[in-house]
């Protein structure tokens, strides 16, 4: 195991110096490496170092954030005092006062995901071959595609944390990801469709599955499926969801509303806990851990608090049972804090993120699952999607197969689909076995003031919602 | 050495060179840990990049580097979170060697860690297949400064003014109506300096200042059963944004972002229908500004990927509409004197009565077309240059939002869009937030669950109605307009 690049003496010296009740030191140095063909050309390659510390305090109960470039010495305690006086600018208002942190045992160690193949060791001319094999093969792949690219992008990250309550931990991530985009047009006409991958792991793990000209080929196959395709009719119908859509599902539906920041500003899941929110059959999680399948892009060891992140069941057979929590939140609500505090870079404080939701498999079959459809579609592909207040979210498919009596018809063009959470979650009626089980929405980034890497699958389930078509 | 003195915008109304790397260098120094990197200057800091890339073997090199200030309050929950400073800086360095291109980027200013960024981007540029159209503007014309765009006063703003504004935000949203809860917000004080230089002769320099806010939520009516979403609104975000502290106007944000959530509760369940959607600015962004800006995108339309590639002179929208690309227009965030490559930014007519009449060039692509650049070269100092819009201007038309309103039969007014719209082929389909049911030209009733489908650019064609009125949000100056014959599906 390597050394941090940084003094840790350095960073606990920004403890001993500061007079606040808590205080957060974390060093990030993020390499992000990326190239980029389109139709045969090289349209960006660059590398990328963002290298610094966030300073966090909690201060007479006020929060201050303040972060550097400058790892000295003197440029650390001047972020510290920074962080002290936006702590003090808020201890005039009217504000609460933040009366605890949640208590639980804080990392101390090393800590790296499985990695094989460290990206480190591949040099910069294999990853241009890659990216530029796989748009060729997008584009050489039919004759009705018009325009293909391929993004290869690397983030390597290095982590120091140290806090005032003991946490001392070394962090290391690895996580690439690789993305084609065919364009398929015919006259006027023309559709797009991506396929990709981004894992937690090295370059073996990202091809673990389908080598970089197999997703080349699925990206360009789709395009020119959807290019006769018709938008879908609008309904409130069967719908059977893919694994990414589930993912999007997990996501979107329930975990948003369940971030304990979001709770605590009223979202629906307010007065929720501990009641039947779901069918039995949902059971739902995120987890810091790629628990049933391997290499999910939102892993997480530790989180950016120094707290050990957990796998959090939050919906048990259906029933509600527990919220995604940062320290400050488990204080009020008098649990364990779950290691969902995240941040995305230096100079960004951590905030209640997701890492991989997913939808624990049952025991059903998608063959099963589709013939016992009248009328209905099967939705695949993830694209956006959002989560409201009132619990009303939407997320988007890129394909939309009709399903009627019992049989898979024609291809509609994606739509997106949307539903009243508790509505939509009641209405499962049934979950594909741990066979079909994948993650599959890590090439996205879910935003909320900061970016964030995260995951989300689970296997085939059966619900009904609204799908957006024509009328 | 290959840097020449021409071309310098500066914010600064002294002429003498000495006096503006003075004027650069004062009124920063605000600390930042005494490092010596962090006081430099940034057109030195570029010239010696340039200087060294050539010296290393780079047949062109670009350095673009900035420096900034930014003081965010964080509302969440109803309160006032925290305040956050951050002073970012770094340098992105772009080199031209046998025509490939290699671009690396660092956040420090420090010598030997910019010696290694342009290390990393001369053996990026290296490995990389050559392209016979990269190549660097040169230094032709003189770059207009344009005032309006700095104010000093920005700077002296401290971590407690900062937090007061976002407290009065967050209070007359509050006070607007108990039922109003603030999930989060954000009020944002940023002075930023950015430079150029390149292996042509160009060197651009300016300072900007850019002050904003926003505010999202919802209304939660208490006195109804929870689970019940008619009691819990959409969410509605406003923002707002300003160049200077003089325009700073948080009460006029705060209260729309209340009357609307207020407004959309008790809302109802609508049906299956075919009708009008009147879309408000803040929807027209959501749904049409990026497909917009994706296929007058040169480098989409010389990839096949645009709907607008070989459309130029002809019809892609209605007669009522003019879209003007304008980074001089000083209203919005998107201004500056010059763009990511160092080019002298300009007024640009996009879509003039419904005429496609050019598209958004960089550097790249226009020596591709076999014309000059367009000013739109974008992007920060962590990327090469890619081309985007600067501020984007629908004209307004002749109709008042109204009549507009009156003019309707049967629609819905779309406060806000959730949902995809695919640029390449202009489909769309998601959830209206914040929608009202317009019935005989008059509002009648929020609607909820109810979702939206259509083509973006058979809508553009289709809009029949253009208001007078219009809203700045950032870097937006658009309009409410109406667009007839949309699918509207509540399941």
């Amino acid at each position: 195991m390597r050394l941090a690049h940084v003094d840790i003496d350095t960073l606990k010296l920004v403890l001993n110096t500061s007079t606040a009740g808590y205080t957060e030191v974390r060093y990030h140095a993020r390499i992000l490496n990326e190239v980029r063909f389109v139709n045969g050309r090289v349209e960006r390659a660059r590398a990328v170092k963002k290298i610094g510390v966030g300073i966090r305090v909690l201060n007479n109960g006020q929060w201050g954030f303040s972060s550097t470039s400058i790892i000295t010495r003197e440029g650390l305690l001047y972020a510290l005092e920074q962080a002290l006086r936006s702590s003090r600018a808020l201890s005039n208002s009217n504000k609460k006062r933040v009366e605890g942190l949640g208590d639980t045992k804080l990392a101390t160690g090393v800590f790296k995901p499985d990695i094989h193949g460290s990206l480190e060791d591949r040099d910069i001319e294999e990853k241009i071959k890659v990216a530029r094999e796989a748009e060729q093969e997008a584009r050489k792949h039919n004759g009705e595609i018009r325009s293909s690219s391929c993004l290869y992008r690397e983030i390597i990250d290095e982590k120091v944390i140290v806090s005032s309550d003991g946490a001392l931990a070394e962090l290391y991530d690895s996580k690439p990801e690789l993305v084609v985009t065919a364009i398929a047009g015919k006259g006027s006409r023309k559709v797009s469709a991506s396929e990709g991958v981004c894992v937690t792991g090295g370059w073996s793990d990202l091809f673990r599955d389908r080598d970089h000209l197999t997703i080349a080929e699925e990206a360009a196959e789709k395009a020119v499926r959807l290019l006769n395709a018709k938008q879908p009719k609008g309904e409130r119908t069967t719908v059977i969801l893919d694994p990414a859509m589930v993912g999007l599902l997990s996501h979107e539906a329930i975990g948003h509303l369940v971030e304990a920041d979001f709770v605590l500003s009223g979202s629906i899941a307010k007065d929720l806990l501990g009641e039947q929110v779901a069918s039995e059959l949902v059971t739902l999680l995120d987890s810091g851990a790629s628990n049933i399948a391997p290499n999910a892009a939102g892993t997480t060891l530790v989180d950016d608090e120094g707290v050990i992140a957990r796998s959090v069941r939050i919906i048990d057979d259906g029933m509600l049972s527990s919220y995604l929590h940062n320290r400050e939140s488990a204080y009020i609500f008098g649990v364990e804090p779950t290691g969902n505090a995240r941040a995305f870079e230096y100079d960004d404080e951590p905030l209640i993120r997701m890492r991989n939701t997913y939808i624990e498999p049952r025991d059903y079959n998608l063959d099963e699952m589709i013939r016992e459809v009248k009328h209905g579609y099967i939705l695949k592909g993830a694209r956006n999607g959002q989560a409201d207040a009132n619990g009303e979210f939407m997320f988007g498919a890129e394909e939309a197969y009709l399903i009627e009596h019992g049989e898979v018809k024609g291809l509609f063009k994606g739509v997106s689909i949307s539903g009243i959470t508790m509505d939509v979650l009641k209405s499962v009626d049934a979950v594909s076995s741990s066979r079909d089980f994948r993650y599959d929405i890590g090439t996205g980034y879910c935003g909320k003031y900061q970016p964030m890497k995260v995951d989300g699958g689970g296997p085939y389930i059966r619900c009904t919602a609204i799908v957006g078509g024509v009328q | 050495m290959s840097s020449k003195k021409r071309g310098i915008a500066s914010n600064n109304s002294n002429d003498g060179k000495g006096n503006k790397r003075k004027a650069r260098s004062r009124g920063r120094g605000k600390g930042r840990g005494k490092d010596p990197d962090s006081d430099a200057d940034l057109l030195e800091v570029c010239s010696l990049a340039v200087d060294e890339a050539l010296r290393l073997g780079a047949s062109e090199v670009e350095a673009y580097a900035s420096r900034s200030r930014h003081i965010t309050a964080y509302i969440e929950s109803n309160d006032l979170k925290h305040v956050k400073t951050n002073e970012p800086l770094g340098i992105g360095i772009r080199v031209v060697l046998n025509r490939a291109v290699g671009f690396a980027s660092v956040n420090t200013l420090g010598v030997e860690k910019v010696k290694d960024a342009i290390y990393t981007a001369i053996s990026i540029a290296r490995a990389c297949p050559a392209d016979r159209y990269q190549r660097l503007p040169t230094n032709r014309y003189r770059i207009p400064t344009l005032d309006g765009i700095y104010d000093e006063e920005v700077d002296n703003l401290t971590v407690e003014d900062v937090a007061r504004y976002a407290n009065d935000m967050l209070s007359t949203a509050k006070e607007y109506d108990p039922r109003v809860t603030v999930d989060s917000g954000l009020f944002e004080s940023s002075s930023m300096e950015h430079a150029l230089c390149n292996s042509n002769g160009i060197e651009a320099w300016e300072r900007i200042s850019v002050i904003s806010w926003s505010i999202m939520g919802m209304a939660r009516d208490n006195g109804g059963s929870s689970g019940s979403s008619g009691m819990v609104s959409n969410f509605d975000v406003q923002m707002g944004s300003s160049h200077s502290i003089k325009g700073v106007d948080t009460i006029t944000t705060a209260k729309e972002f209340a009357r609307n959530v207020v407004s959309s509760l008790n809302s109802r369940k609508g049906e299956n229908f075919k009708g009008t959607m009147i879309v408000t600015p803040n929807a027209f962004l959501e749904l049409f500004k990026d497909p917009i800006a994706f296929a007058i995108n040169a480098f989409n339309v010389q990839r096949g990927a645009s709907r607008f590639a070989r459309m130029l002179g002809k019809r892609v929208a209605a007669d009522a509409v003019t879209i003007v690309d304008d980074a001089t227009y000083i209203e919005g965030i998107g201004a500056s004197s010059f763009d990511r490559e160092g080019i002298a930014h300009r007024r640009n007519v996009i879509v003039e009565k419904g005429i496609l009449k050019t598209f958004i060039h960089n550097m790249y692509t226009a020596s591709k077309a076999g014309i000059e650049s367009t000013g739109n070269a974008a992007g920060g100092i962590a990327s090469p240059p890619s081309i985007d819009t600067t501020n984007l201007i629908v004209d307004g038309g002749d109709v008042k939002y109204e009549d507009m309103i009156r003019e309707v039969k049967y629609g819905i007014v779309i406060n806000r869009f959730s949902g995809n719209v695919n640029a390449v082929d202009g489909t769309f389909s998601g959830v209206v937030k914040g929608g009202h049911m317009v019935v005989n030209g008059e509002v009648a009733y929020p609607v909820r669950e109810m979702m939206v489908a259509g083509n973006i650019y058979d809508a553009l064609k289709d809009i029949s109605m253009v208001s007078k009125e219009r809203r700045l949000i950032l870097d937006s100056l658009l309009p409410y307009i109406a667009v007839d014959n949309i699918s509207f599906t509540t399941g």
